[in-house]
């Protein structure tokens, strides 16, 4: 009899932090009983007979993060469940994958992580336009189904009757799959509202298409960016995870500010190892959200003791900005591994 | 083209009129629309749901007929008019943003119905 696996984190999980179900699969827990991903969220949705967002993950390709930084694992399909159901028109939703083309490695430069530190790897990142349908080109990257929204290709999971959220960064999808070592979870915090809107140019992003580019600023939404998010629950990484990414990036020649989206995390870190930031790129607009959590240029233009790859990860949690009130959590006590017997 | 849509008025009347067949006077309750001023609505679905609330009213158990209007997609794009007015009322500034709003899908409204019958237009999805 087969079998189809998945990951729980439910709500109420990590002392009650978690306002929101979340259901994480294995690509390969899927194609290998021969279901199409729609038919496992179908299936899923049965059995769970509840709210929650699905997010369907292949672990052995990459994405990228929103502020340009590219992780080993991708999220390939999402969905939201509900009363048993996937809402046929707008339930569910594939990601298409993105073809290697020098096209897209002259318009993007952070993609030069691609060919240096992940070669042959496939890419996803987000739905394409014939993925959207039947949504607009213009409309959230979201699946809805009954009270779950599940949005920007699986980082924001929304219960819109109760109005409770939870940000799921990209880091910590991949710790949660990996089912090893910790995430940390807290609010999001000023750092981590102004930091998610520090995004690249990327064509069918995971959030954006060709919207806006590193140094500029996608909230643009001056001294108000710092709470469009921050009193939200996030799930990510704990701080040194991201930061190995983070100055893998920085090892290539990578600039924050012209390839690399100014988020403070970023920042923080390419200013402690002492790695050129392209001040004069970063917009006006980014600026005025940067200063408001006392990012200023002057700041980062004050010189500093140089740290190694092994000091900054040792000190990632006081250097890396972002999340108020964070906690570690063993990933192993917070998931739950669920079986279906089909 | 006059009598291809109806207007918002008509639309609501008729409604209630349906409630008032097969020998029936069921209150219909609309929600929806409520930030509709004026509208023209498709003359065609007005009749469908007219039928809709007329064959519900054929039914013993039924007392009470509820209608929700949102969206197909329940993700919509909205365009926000900020307008700053003078003392006049005349309108000094305008700005123009988007806003994405996302609602509850259908089923929040009918999961525990005991019949679905859907006559929606149906989006053909080649994804599906």
């Amino acid at each position: 009899m087969a079998e189809l696996k998945y990951k729980l984190i439910p709500k109420g999980a990590a002392e009650g932090r978690v306002p929101v179900s979340m259901i994480f699969v294995d690509k390969k827990d899927i194609t290998s009983i021969g279901l199409s991903y729609r038919q496992a969220c179908e299936i899923i949705a049965k059995s769970y007979n509840g709210p929650a967002s699905i997010d369907i993950i292949d672990m052995d390709a990459v994405t990228v993060s929103s502020d340009g930084i590219m992780l080993d694992f991708a999220v390939v399909a999402i969905a939201s469940c509900d009363y048993g159901l996937i809402n046929k028109d707008v339930g569910f939703m594939e990601i298409s994958e993105m073809p290697y083309s020098q096209k897209l490695l002259d318009e993007e430069p952070h993609m030069k992580q691609w060919d240096l530190l992940h070669p042959g790897k496939r890419l996803y990142r987000g739905p394409n336009r014939n993925d959207k349908f039947p949504r607009n080109a213009l409309d959230e990257t979201e699946t809805i189904t009954g009270r779950i929204a599940n949005n920007n290709t699986g980082s924001e999971v929304l219960d819109v009757v109760n109005m409770e959220e939870i940000l799921i960064m990209a880091p910590g999808i991949f710790q949660i799959m990996k089912n090893e070592g910790e995430v940390l979870i807290g609010i999001a915090g000023p750092e981590v509202s102004v930091g998610i809107g520090m995004i690249v140019f990327e064509t069918d992003g995971r959030i954006f298409n060709r919207a806006y580019g590193a140094g500029q600023t996608g909230h643009n939404s001056g001294i108000y960016a710092k709470t469009v998010k921050s009193d939200y629950p996030a799930i990510t990484a704990v701080k040194k995870d991201f930061a190995s990414y983070v100055i893998d990036a920085l090892d290539i020649g990578l600039v924050p500010g012209k390839d690399l989206g100014c988020s403070p995390a970023i920042l923080a870190i390419a200013k402690a190892m002492g790695y050129t930031i392209d001040y004069d790129n970063i917009s006006e607009r980014a600026w005025i959200e940067l200063d408001s959590i006392g990012i200023t240029r002057q700041y980062l233009e004050t010189p500093n003791k140089i740290l190694t790859r092994e000091e900054l990860l040792k000190k990632a949690d006081d250097i890396v900005p972002g999340m108020s009130d964070g906690k570690k959590f063993a990933v192993a006590s917070i998931v739950k591994e669920c079986v279906i017997e089909l | 083209m006059r009598f291809m849509h109806t207007r918002l008025p008509d639309f609501l009347r008729k409604m209630s009129e349906a409630g008032k067949t097969n020998g029936k006077n069921i209150d219909v309750s609309i929600t929806g629309l409520e930030q509709f001023k004026t509208a023209k609505l498709a003359s065609a679905s007005c009749g469908m749901i007219e039928e809709d609330i007329s064959n519900l009213t054929k039914l013993d158990s039924v007392e009470k007929i509820e209608i929700k209007v949102m969206p197909q997609l329940p993700l919509a794009l909205y365009t926000v008019i900020v307008n700053g007015l003078d003392k006049n009322g005349d309108i000094e500034r305008t700005y123009l943003e988007t806003e994405y709003i996302s609602e509850p899908g259908p089923e929040y409204y009918y999961h525990n119905s005991k019949e679905v019958i859907d006559h929606r237009v149906k989006f053909n999805n080649p994804n599906n």
